[in-house]
């Protein structure tokens, strides 16, 4: 009961945000906030769940955005329509990218997923004639026209990939998945399939990943070859353990606090990654459960009690 | 009735040691086998060799029928052969329920009895005297009951014959005897098929009705227990050709 008591609130805060903060620059970074927290949750949901350490979101959210892109600017496909397009894309990419790399053990699924990213990101590079090269794909035509209206779209995803990834991982496919992180000898000696598991949240992850890079992209009628960078990949798993790994939601608290502090710090220009660094080594000793996750589990038992 | 299951002349090697040369034997349905041998006899390579763990350099082993040397790990439990580590190897962060549900959610745990999955992972629990314990995150239980867990991770797939890898290993007595009255139940009320290692003797020569003992890599005698014990190659191996019989210790 409580726990919907507070969900309503803060749907309702962040519902209402444009009545209070207007439809200017502010709302534009709650945009972003919004779209880092897709990001995040879905990195969450593989990484947080299994324990494998994908270092390479970026090729996922840079396959849905570019994906979007090629499809607005060479074909009559709506805005809407190439947002789940882009999501089965970028799914399509976690099959070749998983299928090899996902049987290995160790740091070495972070290690491929890293060299997958950097190699998709070069690919912008070499195919510049149909990938923009370092400027990347501009002109797409918008989304949705008014800067409220697509703060709604990206507020409505939200709500729709936490939902449907929270309720995943409360799923016994999510017991399986964290059966995974506990101990994968195990499982195999449970008679679990532990590979096939691996890449069905895999392909999850990169499907909302996906169809999130492709709002960014209609977002910022662009797609550029950063997306696919280390620094995207980076930044989302600095937000996931700053909102405490392997809850999903908390993931959505250090992608509005880091992206919103990425934008208050923006005059600071490179010093920002700095700073997230920074902040992640202090979370990571400090508070190893994450930030948000503890908080919000903490209010929602306050709550309750009261 | 022809064997459950059928190891014929498994053979591996590390380096330039073979941990288990030529070995073969067979297990019918509803035996209860015990595996003997001093440390380093090749038991636990056997059982790693029979589930999958590790591949044979040569050599065959068939279960129920079929050939599934080099079937990968989880298809063997899927046929209905589960195993227990030595060290208990329970899914970190995570309670009890959740450990045995991970099982209860594989291809054959789907297939045991029970309407939905919480009736599956009580029952086991149940089957293993853990219930009540659901709720318990895997870190505060006492090892006594991370064994017991152990071994509710393999029940659950619903095997058909059980490798228990010393099961009483680091339990007192007191715990001993409650787990093998267990594992003496699970065989006679249920019918399943054990082979376990063991180094407790006296527990285990009271439970098992048939002992394969192994040195070296190999099997050197194979026969009840009352024979094992009086048999010079089992003592020799044993206590290095001393006198006094094994029985006694």
């Amino acid at each position: 009961m409580a726990r919907i008591a507070l969900l309503v609130l803060l749907l309702a805060l962040l519902a209402s945000a444009p009545l209070w903060i207007g439809s200017g620059y502010a709302l534009s970074v709650l945009v972003l906030c919004n779209l880092w927290a897709v990001f995040a949750i879905s990195w969450d949901f593989m990484s947080g769940q299994t324990g494998r350490e994908n270092f390479g979101h970026g090729m996922f959210i840079g396959t849905g955005a570019y994906t979007a892109a090629l499809l607005n600017l060479h074909t009559v496909v709506s805005p809407a329509a190439c947002l789940p397009i882009a999501g089965v894309a970028a799914a399509a990419v976690a099959v070749v990218i998983g299928l090899p790399t996902l049987r290995l053990k160790g740091p070495y699924f972070a290690l491929a997923t890293l060299a997958a990213a950097a190699i998709l990101q070069r690919f912008t590079i070499i195919f510049w004639e149909q990938m923009g090269g370092e400027e990347g794909l501009s002109g797409l035509s918008s989304l949705v026209s008014s800067p409220v209206g697509f703060y709604y779209a990206s507020l409505a995803f939200l709500v729709l990939a936490t939902g449907a990834l929270v309720t995943l991982a409360a799923s016994p496919w999510g017991i399986l998945l964290r059966g995974i992180r506990g101990d994968e000898v195990a499982c195999d000696a449970a008679g679990i399939s532990t590979t096939r598991h691996k890449i069905g949240a895999l392909v999850v992850s990169a499907f909302v990943a996906g169809v999130g890079g492709a709002m960014y992209a209609f977002f910022q009628l662009q797609a550029g070859p950063y997306l696919l960078g280390v620094n995207t990949s980076l930044s989302v798993i600095i937000m996931s353990y700053v909102g405490g790994i392997g809850t999903v939601y908390g993931a959505i608290g250090g992608a509005f606090l880091l992206t919103g502090l990425g934008e208050g710090l923006r005059r600071f220009g490179e010093y920002r990654l700095l700073f997230n660094s920074v902040f992640l080594i202090f979370i990571v000793f400090f508070l190893p459960r994450g930030l948000f996750a503890p908080l919000w589990q903490r209010l929602r038992r306050r709550a309750e009690t009261a | 009735m022809s064997a459950l299951l059928e190891v014929r002349g498994l053979t591996r090697r590390f380096g330039g040691l073979t941990a288990v040369k030529n070995v073969s034997f067979a297990i019918a349905g509803g035996e209860l086998t015990g595996v003997l041998g001093p440390n380093g006899a090749g038991k636990t390579t056997l059982f790693n060799l029979l589930t999958g763990f590790v591949a044979p350099d040569a050599g065959e082993v068939r279960f129920a029928g079929a050939d599934i040397t080099g079937l990968a790990r989880h298809r063997i439990v899927s046929c209905g052969m589960a195993r227990t580590f030595q060290q208990p190897r329970p899914f970190r962060l995570m309670t009890v329920e959740e450990n045995v549900a991970v099982a209860c959610l594989s291809p054959r745990g789907r297939q045991q009895p029970g309407r939905s999955l919480r009736d599956r992972v009580e029952r086991v629990l149940r089957l293993v005297g853990l219930e009540g314990k659901g709720r318990t995150p895997v870190e505060s239980l006492p090892y006594g009951a991370l064994r017991r867990l152990e071994l509710a991770r393999a029940l659950a797939t619903g095997p058909r014959l059980l490798l228990l890898d010393e099961p009483f290993a680091g339990l007192g007595t007191s715990e001993i005897e409650p787990l093998a009255a267990l594992i003496a139940e699970l065989h006679r009320r249920d019918g399943l098929t054990v082979l376990m290692i063991e180094h407790k003797l006296r527990e285990f020569m009271r439970l098992v009705r048939r002992v394969i003992a192994m040195d070296f890599g190999e099997i050197i005698a194979d026969g009840s227990p009352s024979e094992i014990v009086v048999n010079p190659c089992v003592v020799t191996a044993y206590l290095g050709g001393a006198e006094a019989s094994i029985g006694t210790a």
